[in-house]
């Protein structure tokens, strides 16, 4: 039986009383959480990771709402994208990879199952962001058919452009000439990466889509979905 | 076709764009139930090749079935003319009445053959240069004075050889242009083609035989008859 902590049939003491129990039962959903996106072991004393996956979950519980869908679905998607937005405040940002195998190993208990009910509101929230998204975007001159031609087959590219596109995020002079000047700084960015400029002639646009949903806050649903993780440098 | 799936970003008439969990923008295929904006779908791929490329396809396609067309036309025998001016030539002509084919019907044909480039010519042009070449060799028979020169073709077809009758008059030799049928001609080029073969046979048949009479005494029946054969030939 699922219980909802936060329906107002069950205790309602979950809410502010017993909080600190209800995080206690949830450490393993913590933990693997996290684990799911730094891809290795995580102690509880020694990892800043747990910590802050710890204080994204404590801000879920605090900010849940019954349309914001399912609970421990809306918790995971805190987490992953405070963990993102993490990495880029280090001094050593790991090197990030989109994964594609993280369905293969997942265990039966451990995937959230939704019902048809959460499913449409979480359907709404990305519908919602899309919106968002699609007027941002145009902004830039940069629409979805043009990104289908636009966006490189190959998944090292996709890699590549994620971390560039984490770089610029995380430096304040380039975001502010992008927010300001819709355009992509590209001799900055040559200079502060080894990259050639042809590269970014020819992944001009998709760069700039990566940009904007990764510095803004306004996205989280389709961030999420995005499977974003630690990879090893060497994939380089 | 490779399936996707991903988040629907954008609705089209038969096809959406998703965004994979890889980050990948791709267009896929929709069927009924309609998807909605925002919710999760997998689709088949839909791979559509850039406008030049396709461009590029149709008109190299278009050339090499142009190419081949035009190949086939020219090469595709229209007229039968058989000549006979003592070298004997089975000629298959085009639309455009050029030499396309030549075979000789005879020894004499052979040899005349083997000396002139006559394909791709016109019919007269060429005719001319067999009948030049052949006159002045040195073991024709078309010296000697009121020789005769037949030309059949095939179905009626009137084709130009005034040229070639000029040269022959100028020889003072005649010429007879005769019409028949595709299929009496066919037949005549056979029954030559056969007389050849036997004519060879013959031939070789007499060597080997004059090789083994000097061994065994009783082949000399085989030589009598091989005699009488070669003239039958020879007609």
């Amino acid at each position: 039986m699922k219980l909802n902590p936060f329906k107002k049939n069950n205790n309602q003491i979950y809410y502010t009383e017993n909080r600190e129990e209800f995080i206690e039962k949830n450490k393993n959903f913590i933990y693997r959480c996290a684990f799911k996106v730094c891809k290795r072991k995580l102690s509880w004393e020694n990892d800043d990771e747990l910590s802050i996956a710890l204080i994204s979950f404590n801000k879920a519980c605090d900010t849940y709402k019954e349309d914001k869908g399912n609970f421990f679905s809306y918790a995971s998607l805190l987490i992953r994208n405070t963990l993102i937005d993490y990495f880029r405040t280090q001094r050593n940002t790991p090197y990030l990879i989109f994964d594609d195998e993280d369905n293969k190993k997942d265990f039966i208990d451990t995937k959230i199952s939704l019902d048809s009910y959460e499913i449409e509101r979480e359907n709404t929230h990305r519908a919602e962001e899309i919106q968002l998204f699609s007027e941002d975007l145009y902004k830039y001159g940069v629409n979805f058919s043009s990104l289908i031609k636009l966006s490189p087959t190959h998944i090292n590219t996709r890699n590549n452009l994620l971390n560039l596109a984490n770089k610029c995020a995380s430096n304040d002079t380039i975001m502010n000439y992008i927010i300001s000047k819709k355009k992509l700084p590209i001799n900055q960015i040559v200079l502060m990466t080894n990259s050639k400029r042809k590269y970014f002639d020819k992944w001009r646009k998709y760069l700039i889509t990566l940009i904007v949903l990764i510095h803004s806050d306004n996205y989280p649903y389709i961030k999420s979905y995005l499977n974003i993780k630690v990879g090893d440098s060497n994939e380089n | 076709m490779k399936t996707k799936t991903g988040i629907v970003m954008e609705l089209n008439k038969s096809s959406a764009c998703l965004l994979t969990n890889t980050g990948e923008f791709v267009k896929v295929r929709i069927n009924t139930p309609l998807p909605s904006i925002g919710s999760i779908y997998s689709g088949k791929v839909i791979n559509s090749l850039p406008l030049t490329k396709k461009a590029l396809i149709a008109a190299s396609l278009t050339i090499f079935i142009l190419f081949n067309s035009m190949i086939y036309a020219y090469s595709k025998p229209v007229t039968s003319v058989v000549v006979d001016m003592n070298a004997s030539f089975s000629i298959k002509l085009n639309h455009w009445n050029k030499i396309i084919k030549i075979s000789p019907l005879n020894q004499a044909g052979e040899e005349l053959l083997s000396s002139v480039a006559i394909k791709n010519k016109e019919l007269s042009e060429g005719l001319n240069l067999l009948f030049t070449k052949s006159y002045y060799k040195d073991n024709n028979h078309l010296n000697e004075d009121n020789c005769e020169i037949i030309i059949y073709i095939s179905d009626n077809k009137t084709i130009n050889i005034s040229n070639f009758e000029t040269s022959v008059k100028e020889k003072n030799m005649t010429l007879s242009v005769n019409y028949e049928s595709s299929e009496k001609i066919n037949n005549e080029i056979k029954h030559q083609i056969m007389n050849k073969k036997r004519n060879q046979n013959n031939q070789n048949n007499s060597e080997n035989n004059s090789y083994n009479n000097g061994k065994t005494p009783s082949n000399n029946s085989n030589g009598n008859d091989n005699g009488t054969k070669k003239r039958k030939g020879s007609e």
